[in-house]
């Protein structure tokens, strides 16, 4: 009974009271179901676009008083609604949200920013989609019974939208699950802003990756430098021709730093098991019939497996 | 136009659309034109207006194929053997509706039940005080560990190339210092370098031997592409009388 007690208690996201945001961000308009009527008395259930399905979301819960009505978040717009000039086109409302003849982004960030700020959005501004004045209804949908980017599977569609290029690279040989809606793309990144690098979910490239690939994090006995300062170092992680996401194939991905001994001539096989023991000035005498390894299977990953690094006691060169 | 939005404070969770997956063309077809019979009477402003407004749930049942097995296609999904599979989604909501006095809101919802990147998630909420979610996601990542090699001895310490494999030789100037041109340390044997420095094109003795080792190859089943083929998902949606 006190576990179960205990455990509610540890599941419990908190207490808190909400004052009416939403009122005190747009004063005189009525968020109740009275002053929806305005709206609705048009805009219904015939209304092509289905406005009134936000009554499904927490948007619509009029019981919590926080929620907004519709003149909360578009504004009094007391020239759309009462077109005093008699127009065959209305105006539009104070704002109107969108991408195509909408409101400045900025403006309609702030309205939406009036109640949802902190949490995911603290480094929003100055931040790389602020910058570019992306809305937040570009990605966003809000009359709509579930926002497409709360779900893993539909998130994609937005990002993709303009981000062209990660939508071809998730489709190549080796890729995370995005294309098979096992991840989205909010699993590292945070299009709200972000402290690190390219809008990443953690701090750091490394520590977003650590997330789920903990296995990598260490401390090793014998750490591999590349992979301690940054994965993108030999990775790509949107999607790769080549196994395992890495930017190029080996030998040629690790001859990219290493030069020396065996790594560096694609035939040379100098200290190599089964080569000869010794070289002259660096070099393999001939008369050495191993066969050279670098080009085959999985070339210097053969031996040197523990790329990420070592816990064995003789793993100083990562083959154990 | 009307737009009277209804007052009623109900708890119930009136929309239902159940689902159901059928694995032949003559079932589908039939049942099919019941639905399309059903939908031919208009919806009333009421009921246009309860289906946008109030929580709705689906469930979706069935029974998928794959015709071909692909290492993959089933990569991140366990699908990489023939064979059918069950399909198993849903998504279940309710709570209070939008004009009541109720705060609560719950959805449970599930997909891919059937195999193995099955998720689970469960969510309660008093809008405004708490909210529980406890989620379940399970994950597969398959790694292929076939491969194709020239070499003979595989699985051994001794990796040899076929008697009749072409390597271009080129003789060494110096013993004792590498040429960067040898692929094979051989000396004393005729160069397949011109002297205007071209790799000469194999002699049909040597494209024989080339190719009869890859025709044993094939012969013992070595697989030489892998095709993913198409997932079979065949749905039914059925809406029930309210």
């Amino acid at each position: 009974m006190l576990r179960g007690a205990a455990l509610l208690a540890v599941l419990l996201l908190g207490a808190w009271s909400g004052a009416s945001r939403a009122d005190e961000a747009v004063p005189g308009t009525d968020r109740t179901l009275k002053g929806d009527a305005v709206c609705t008395h048009c805009h219904d259930e015939t209304e092509a676009k289905p406005v009134l399905s936000i009554y499904k979301t927490p948007h619509g819960v009029k019981a919590d008083e926080r929620t907004p009505g519709c003149q909360s978040c578009h504004g009094p717009s007391v020239a759309h609604v009462k077109n005093p000039d008699g127009a065959s086109t209305r105006p539009l409302v104070d704002i109107n949200f969108g991408v195509r003849g909408a409101a400045a982004a900025h403006l309609q960030a702030e309205t939406c920013l009036s109640c949802h700020t902190g949490g995911q959005r603290e480094h929003w501004t100055g931040s790389e989609h602020e910058r570019r004045d992306v809305p937040c209804t570009s990605c966003h949908v809000i009359h709509a019974a579930q926002d497409r980017v709360m779900n893993r599977v539909t998130q994609q569609e937005a990002c993709f939208t303009c981000h062209k290029t990660q939508r071809a690279q998730i489709h190549r040989i080796s890729a995370h699950p995005l294309a098979v809606g096992e991840m989205g793309c909010s699993d590292c990144h945070n299009p709200h802003g972000s402290i690190g690098p390219v809008l990443m979910a953690k701090n750091s490239i490394n520590e977003t990756c650590y997330t789920c690939h903990a296995e990598r994090r260490g401390p090793f006995l014998w750490s591999h430098q590349p992979v301690q300062e940054d994965c993108t170092t030999c990775h790509t992680p949107h999607g790769s021709n080549n196994p395992a996401l890495l930017k190029a194939r080996t030998p040629w991905l690790c001859q990219e730093c290493h030069t020396s001994d065996h790594s560096g001539p694609m035939n040379s096989g100098a200290n190599l098991p089964g080569g000869n023991a010794t070289t002259v000035n660096g070099l393999l005498p001939l008369a050495n019939q191993s066969p050279r390894s670098q080009l085959n299977a999985r070339n210097c990953l053969g031996c040197h497996s523990m790329v990420h690094g070592s816990n064995h006691p003789a793993g100083a060169r990562f083959s154990k | 136009m009307t737009a009277e939005i209804s007052s009623m404070a109900t708890n119930a969770n009136k929309n239902i659309r159940c689902r159901a997956a059928l694995l032949t063309q003559c079932v589908l077809l039939s049942t099919a034109l019941a639905w399309q019979a059903d939908a031919a009477e208009p919806a009333s402003g009421e009921q246009a207006t309860r289906e946008l407004t109030q929580p709705t749930s689906e469930l979706e049942v069935g029974v998928g194929d794959v015709t071909q097995g692909s290492y993959k296609f089933g990569e991140y999904n366990g699908l990489q053997h023939e064979g059918a599979f069950p399909i198993l989604n849903f998504d279940l909501s309710g709570g209070g509706l939008y004009n009541s006095d109720s705060l609560e809101r719950w959805s449970a919802r599930g997909a891919d039940l059937g195999i193995d990147t099955r998720q689970l998630d469960v969510d309660y909420a008093q809008q405004g005080k708490f909210r529980i979610d406890l989620g379940y996601d399970q994950l597969r990542h398959n790694i292929s560990d076939t491969y194709q090699t020239p070499y003979l001895g595989t699985g051994t310490d001794l990796l040899l190339l076929p008697s009749g494999w072409l390597k271009p030789r080129v003789p060494q100037v110096n013993p004792n210092n590498l040429n960067d041109r040898a692929l094979s340390p051989i000396t004393g044997l005729a160069s397949a370098v011109t002297t205007t420095g071209q790799v000469a094109p194999p002699n049909a003795a040597q494209r024989a031997a080339v190719d009869r080792h890859r025709d044993r190859a094939v012969r013992r089943g070595f697989p030489l592409r892998q095709q993913p083929r198409d997932l079979r998902h065949r749905l039914l949606r059925i809406d029930l009388p309210q």
